[in-house]
């Protein structure tokens, strides 16, 4: 049985708080309490993604360094306010660049299976308010 | 509703999130990478983002009987008095925890979760095995997570769903009578927000 409360190895936080380290513009990122933070599901999604990349798949962490500092002078070089970019946004552009040249997906076939997410109505599979309680035990009396 | 979106009321918020759901699916799909690596790493911050703004709520509803009251009548609008808001069209209630009852949450069906007040979901939140166990057997899970309650507790477990998502509001725990708002959201955690823990007293924290 899968335990719930499974917590990550205690080694594996400081070896991921190294690898932001390393990353550009490091003052940028969102932290509360000292701690990578993040203000919306996808952002972290899109960061655990990068860092489970390159865990299990071992390419070196500067591959994916160089894009985003890449993906960041792009919006510098096309935007007057640089005070409006966000972190993981431009983040993802450089996953998606780094993507594309592993060769594990086209930009098209990204945009096909985008355009079928959003295709389908918000939380299509659970949509009813359910008022009830759906179980409950009682408490034993006396 | 119709199931023809319409693609100018699209935010870039859903744009992006909707890519980022793409390119994990079409990575899980190729076997490039697995969920569970994915969930794994996701786990290193998930606890650190941590539900300050439920926090925030529930230290109010301790300290002031008559927002307390307001959150029990419509925890959405009284969320939107501390500037909690976020979802659009969402409604939310807050399960309030007494003597005699303990209120658990899950979603059912996959994995609706009151984020503005919540943050980020635990990936146990999604598994199946909290999803299906939760509704069978609470007592079981909750020990689980080291909460013992007495037999004569009941417990209910609420459905979360995309149109009505759940969050409990604990008890407030003995020895912090004269604590400060600031002082008692320190001691709440996402976990007795869900339900699967109670709010340690401070002389066992």
């Amino acid at each position: 049985m899968q335990r719930l409360n499974e917590q990550p190895d205690p080694e594996t936080k400081p070896h991921v708080d190294s690898l932001v380290d390393a990353l550009p513009f490091n003052e940028k990122i969102p932290r509360r309490s000292g701690d990578v933070a993040f203000d919306h599901p996808w952002e972290i999604r899109a960061f655990s993604m990068t860092v489970a990349l390159h865990e299990t798949l071992g390419f070196p962490w500067t591959e994916f360094q160089q894009r985003l500092i890449a993906a960041i002078r792009q919006f510098e070089a096309e935007h007057t306010d640089l005070e409006q970019w966000s972190y993981y946004e431009r983040w993802m552009a450089a996953l998606e660049e780094l993507v594309r040249e592993k060769g594990w997906m086209s930009e098209s076939e990204l945009e096909h299976k985008t355009e079928e997410i959003l295709a389908l109505p918000a939380n299509y599979m659970h949509q009813h308010a359910v008022r009830e309680p759906v179980a409950v035990v009682a408490g034993a009396s006396g | 509703m119709s199931l023809h979106h319409d693609h100018s009321t699209i935010s870039a918020d859903d744009r992006i999130a909707a890519r980022v759901k793409a390119m994990e699916a079409i990575l899980v799909e190729k076997g490039i990478i697995g969920t569970d690596a994915i969930d794994y790493m996701s786990s290193v911050y998930e606890n650190e983002v941590g539900p300050q703004l439920g926090a925030k709520i529930v230290a109010r509803a301790w300290v002031d009987p008559d927002f307390r009251q307001r959150l029990l009548v419509d925890a959405t609008e009284a969320c939107k008095e501390m500037g909690v808001s976020g979802m659009q069209g969402e409604e939310m209630i807050a399960l309030e925890d007494t003597d005699t009852v303990h209120n658990m949450v899950v979603c059912t069906l996959c994995s609706c979760y009151p984020w503005p007040v919540l943050g980020l979901p635990p990936n146990w939140y999604k598994y199946p095995a909290y999803r299906a166990r939760t509704a069978r057997d609470p007592r079981g899970v909750m020990a689980e997570f080291g909460l013992e309650l007495p037999e004569s507790v009941e417990i209910r477990v609420w459905d979360s769903s995309a149109e009505l998502r759940y969050w409990v509001l604990p008890q407030r725990p003995a020895g912090t009578e004269g604590w400060s708002e600031e002082q008692l959201a320190e001691l709440v955690t996402r976990d007795s927000l869900i339900g699967v823990a109670g709010v340690a007293s401070p002389k066992a924290a």
